[in-house]
Formats: C-alpha cells, structure tokens, sequence
C-alpha cells in the first residue's frame, strides 16, 4: 500500500469486526485462533464479553472491586452492574497485544469492541470492499 | 421439569459413571450431587467475592495513604501483597477463585454508555 501504509483486514460482510482473541493474565486464551468480534461505536469502554467467557477464563482473579465498577442503562431502560477484569486483547494477524479493563454483566451472551479499544488502533470500515482493516505504519 | 441435552461424550462419561457408582437411580442420584457441587461452589465464590469487596472497602483509605499507584492483591479477605507492577504481585494467593488485583487510586467511569446492542437476554 502507498506512503508505508499495510492494510491488515477481515472480511466483514455485514457487521465490521476485526479477528481478536483474548487471553487471561495466565496465558489461557478463549480460543486457539482469532474471532471476528463486532466493533459497536455505542459502547464506550473497551471490550465486553459474554458471561460465560468471564467465568471460563476465571477472570474473577483479577478483578476490580466492585463498588468501582461503572454502571450503564440499556435502551429498554434496564440497569446493568458490570464486573471488571483485566485481560489481554491479542491481534493474532498483527501480533499486537494489548492489556485493557474487560467488562461483563450477568446473562450477557454479546463480544464487543467499544470506542475505548478503538482509540489504541487505526480501523477502516471499507463498505464498498465488505471488509473491516487496521493498519500499520 | 427439567430438561437439557448435553454434548454426546459428556453424556455417554456421565452415564458410565454414574451407573458404576449407583445401582439404582443412578442418573437422578448424579445430577443431584452435580447440581449441589455446581450451587457450593458458586456460593463459596460469591462469599470470597463479597469478603474481598469488604476488604476493598475496609483498606482503601489505608492503601491510599500508604501506596497510592502501587499494584495490590486483595483475596481471602485480607491484604496479600504491594509492588511496583502487576507481574510482581500477580503470583500471590493465585490459587484463589477470587481476588481483586488492581493499581491503588485506580479510578473508573461511573456511568459507561452502552448502546442499543446491549440487553438482557
């Protein structure tokens, strides 16, 4: 690509994610390869993960306290108490991995990147092309 | 009623299991002891949690004063250990199911914002 530039991308046909796998500060990852994990520009902390991720990855041990944790409010009104953990979040294509304050409520099933994780990396939304990139350089 | 299907190795084990260890209602008898295993277990997490929480609670003035922007471990219910970065206190009181391990003076958004993905299912 012109001027230094190196597009790494997934192809996104609907929804714009990029392949990301997380990994606790054990080394223990969710998956052996990446997931494509939808980006939502609505969410405004890092990353959110299903319920049941938190707990098989243990993240309760290394948590945050609770009464620091934010809350949030749903669009049908509904309060959400979220549990915090650090985690790491591996961009497998890339080899970048960054540590970040992960977040979860009970019964949440959603994998989101919020606008927080955003701000540490560079990310096209190619509609035209289908297809969601980060780049490098 | 409850009713489930469960991963057909997982199913085939459990049964093979169970029926070696009990002869008659042997599969009831299983679920049973698995169901009450499953409900202690997240009891006694909850407990640890709620402990750690209190601690939290109980230190932070302390810990504040003391060893504000150095790295704690707060599990079975009590301080285990200050330093310089989480890899130097990451190692303590690992085996707990529980613990709050966090920079002191860490401060978090009270409100997050959530968009219109985000719902209870």
């Amino acid at each position: 690509m012109a001027n230094g530039v190196h597009l790494i991308c997934w192809e996104t046909s609907d929804r714009f994610g990029i392949g990301i796998q997380i990994k606790n500060l054990a080394g223990k990852n969710h998956e052996e390869g990446e997931e494509i994990v939808q980006i939502d520009t609505g969410f405004s902390e890092e990353i959110l993960l299903p319920y049941l991720l938190y707990e098989s990855l243990d993240l309760n041990r290394w948590r945050l306290p609770s009464s620091l944790s934010p809350r949030g409010t749903t669009v049908t009104g509904q309060i959400i108490h979220f549990m915090e953990s650090y985690v790491d979040v591996q961009i497998p294509k890339t080899d970048e991995r960054y540590r970040v304050i992960a977040q979860t409520f009970a019964g949440n099933t959603r994998f989101l990147i919020g606008r927080g994780f955003l701000r540490r990396i560079r990310v096209l939304l190619d509609g035209v092309e289908t297809r969601t990139c980060i780049w490098q350089g | 009623m409850l009713k489930i299907d469960l991963p057909q190795k997982l199913q085939r084990e459990f049964e093979r299991a169970a029926h070696a260890l009990y002869a008659k209602d042997s599969i009831r008898h299983a679920l049973i002891e698995a169901v009450e295993l499953w409900l202690s277990q997240h009891a006694e997490v909850k407990a640890q949690a709620t402990a750690n929480d209190d601690a939290f609670e109980r230190l932070s003035p302390e810990l504040e004063k003391k060893y504000m922007g150095k790295w704690v471990v707060i599990a079975e219910g009590k301080l285990q250990g200050v330093g310089d970065s989480l890899a130097e206190v990451d190692h303590l009181a690992i085996a707990s199911k529980d613990r709050i391990v966090m920079p002191v003076g860490l401060r978090r958004p009270a409100i997050v914002e959530v968009g219109w993905q985000m719902a209870f299912t």
